[in-house]
């Protein structure tokens, strides 16, 4: 086998082992969490508005905070289908709304455990981790398929 | 403001937590920015005849904007926004309070950004906006009112599908003679579909005879106002709207401000002798323009009407290698009212122009590596009427800008 052809099955090889990952974000359904002691709801309008950046607020009143999940290719898909913008376009209406005043500057959570654990202590907050990763410590508002 | 003014802020909007429960609530970031400008074969009268020169590039040093946010219960925050240029000084832009009794009714209170228009609230946001300079309407050198109120009252309500907003705000009033006066600036508003569309109307009256916040020769107002205005009373209508669909965003938005005022005669004559006016303005100023200059030669009516629009056009492409945003901007202007020189109270852009009008086109792009990091560039040509002939000059211009804490 030449040098050459070990190269290529190599490549062929990690990107085997790696599409697991991506594919675990691409193709997880999403679930809109808030914290397990929340008792009011968000209709999936409502929740759109608010990571779009139109609304800063719950509808009775309360700061929403919003937390960001660090995991990029859930968050596209999040994104695409309920807020259905472009990431950087999102990202730049939280900015504007923080540097402004008019909202809070939005939280990260590198992954699933971190985003549960910022929406338990973060007063207002709401987040979004893949549905394999839900659990008892928050409560899902809204399945995104 | 010193320094040490502005550090006794923020050491006191610091110690703040430790006066609350909720101490993760503090919230500090910002960003540095820097920027440069170039203007190439600028038109001047040279007699009769029009000559061109090249200003110097405008190299600012790195400004930086400081915020800080404290959401001391759920129905009380304190927000700060400091602005430093050079190294020389700090500015407080903000510096409120705000009670949420509900999304209907909110009471903020300090040194505020008034609601108005698109962009009145979001202009120290330099990062996150398609653009380096400000739409005309709050260009610092011609500015249609105040940014800054200091009682605001808003809130919204759902209404259809939508969010229907409003804002009524009120101070003190502009300029030195404000005794008497009450303004009042409101904002209305509606948002639908699920945040992407806006439209909205915005207002202002002086609520009385003012004058301006600066005299003859000491530079622009930060007001309506002009400063060789013995009395004004203006009022302002703006209309706007925004559509944000899929990576496109789209805004137009139009204003105008109608001003029954009356010239101070003296100031009048320190402009006409000083500033430099071109022969329309002279026209406009005194009653006889070959005459004397003096007082009795002065016309006191000042009535005018400054109108204003732009278009703005961005779109968003994410790419392995960051954000690309290339937009558009188109601008337009009208102030019959206004000169050229800048330390008179004038404005280098109308000011210069026969009839106080000019167009402004702008072609650029965003380049966001990181979504904290903001490259901008654009190209600017602006045309208008000059010793009666049309002539247009270019202008580059080169944005940097870093966000922390986000």
């Amino acid at each position: 086998m030449t040098l050459r052809a070990l190269s290529r099955r190599a490549l062929i090889a990690l990107v085997a082992l790696a599409t697991p990952f991506f594919a675990h974000s691409a193709s997880a359904q999403i679930s809109v969490v808030v914290s397990a002691s929340q008792t009011k709801s968000l209709s999936e309008r409502e929740i759109a508005e608010i990571f779009a950046g139109a609304s800063t607020t719950w509808p009775d009143g309360t700061k929403a905070q919003i937390i960001e999940n660090g995991d990029a290719v859930l968050t596209q898909k999040f994104f695409a289908k309920v807020v259905k913008k472009p990431t950087a376009l999102v990202r730049s209406q939280w900015t504007k709304l923080a540097l402004s005043g008019q909202g809070a500057a939005p939280k990260k959570g590198a992954d699933a455990a971190a985003v549960k654990e910022l929406v338990k202590k973060s007063p207002g907050a709401i987040g979004y981790i893949a549905t394999s990763d839900l659990d008892d410590s928050v409560r899902e508002i809204l399945k995104v398929p | 403001m010193t320094f040490r003014r502005a550090a006794l802020v923020v050491v006191a909007f610091l110690l703040l937590p430790s006066t609350s429960h909720a101490q993760d609530a503090l919230q500090v970031y910002g960003y540095f920015s820097t920027r440069l400008e170039k203007s190439f074969s600028v038109p001047f009268a040279n007699g009769t005849s029009i000559d061109r020169e090249s200003p110097p590039k405008e190299f600012a040093q790195p400004f930086f904007n400081v915020m800080m946010q404290h959401q001391f219960d759920p129905h009380f925050k304190a927000f700060v926004n400091l602005n430093g240029a050079g190294a020389g000084n700090v500015d407080v832009r903000n510096l409120w309070g705000e009670w949420s009794q509900s999304n209907a009714f909110n009471v903020r209170i300090g040194k505020i950004y008034r609601k108005f228009g698109l962009y009145n609230e979001v202009l120290d946001a330099v990062p996150t906006y398609y653009g380096i300079e400000a739409p005309e309407a709050f260009d610092g050198d011609h500015l249609l009112i105040s940014r800054t109120t200091t009682a605001m009252v808003y809130g919204f309500t759902r209404a259809g599908t939508g969010r229907l907003s409003y804002s009524v705000s009120t101070d003190n009033g502009e300029g030195r003679d404000i005794e008497g006066t009450l303004p009042i600036g409101a904002d209305v508003n509606y948002n639908f579909g699920r945040g992407s569309y806006t439209v909205g109307l915005s207002g202002y009256t002086s609520g009385g005879a003012t004058n301006s916040d600066r005299t003859v020769g000491s530079g622009s107002p930060k007001s309506g106002v002009l400063p060789w205005m013995a009395r004004d009373s203006f009022t302002v209508v703006n209309a706007y709207s925004e559509a944000k669909v899929g990576a496109f965003t789209l805004q137009g938005e139009w204003a105008q401000a109608d001003h029954k005022s009356q010239r101070d005669a003296a100031a009048v004559v320190q402009v006409v002798n000083g500033a430099g006016i071109n022969a329309a303005q002279r026209a406009r100023f005194l009653i006889d323009p070959s005459g004397a200059v003096n007082t009795a030669n002065v016309r006191l009516s000042g009535d005018h009407i400054i109108r204003t629009w732009y278009l703005r056009a961005g779109y968003s492409k994410e790419t392995t290698r960051g954000e690309v945003g290339p937009y558009l901007q188109w601008d337009w202007y009208s102030n019959p009212e206004t000169i050229d020189n800048k330390r008179f109270g004038g404005d280098a852009e109308a000011g210069v122009a026969d009839d106080g009008v000019f167009n402004k086109g702008t072609a650029g792009i965003l380049y966001r590596p990181v979504p904290q990091v903001a490259f901008k560039v654009d190209a600017s040509v602006h045309r208008y009427k000059f010793l009666g002939r049309t002539v247009s000059y270019p202008e580059l211009r080169f944005d940097l800008s870093y966000a922390f804490g986000l």
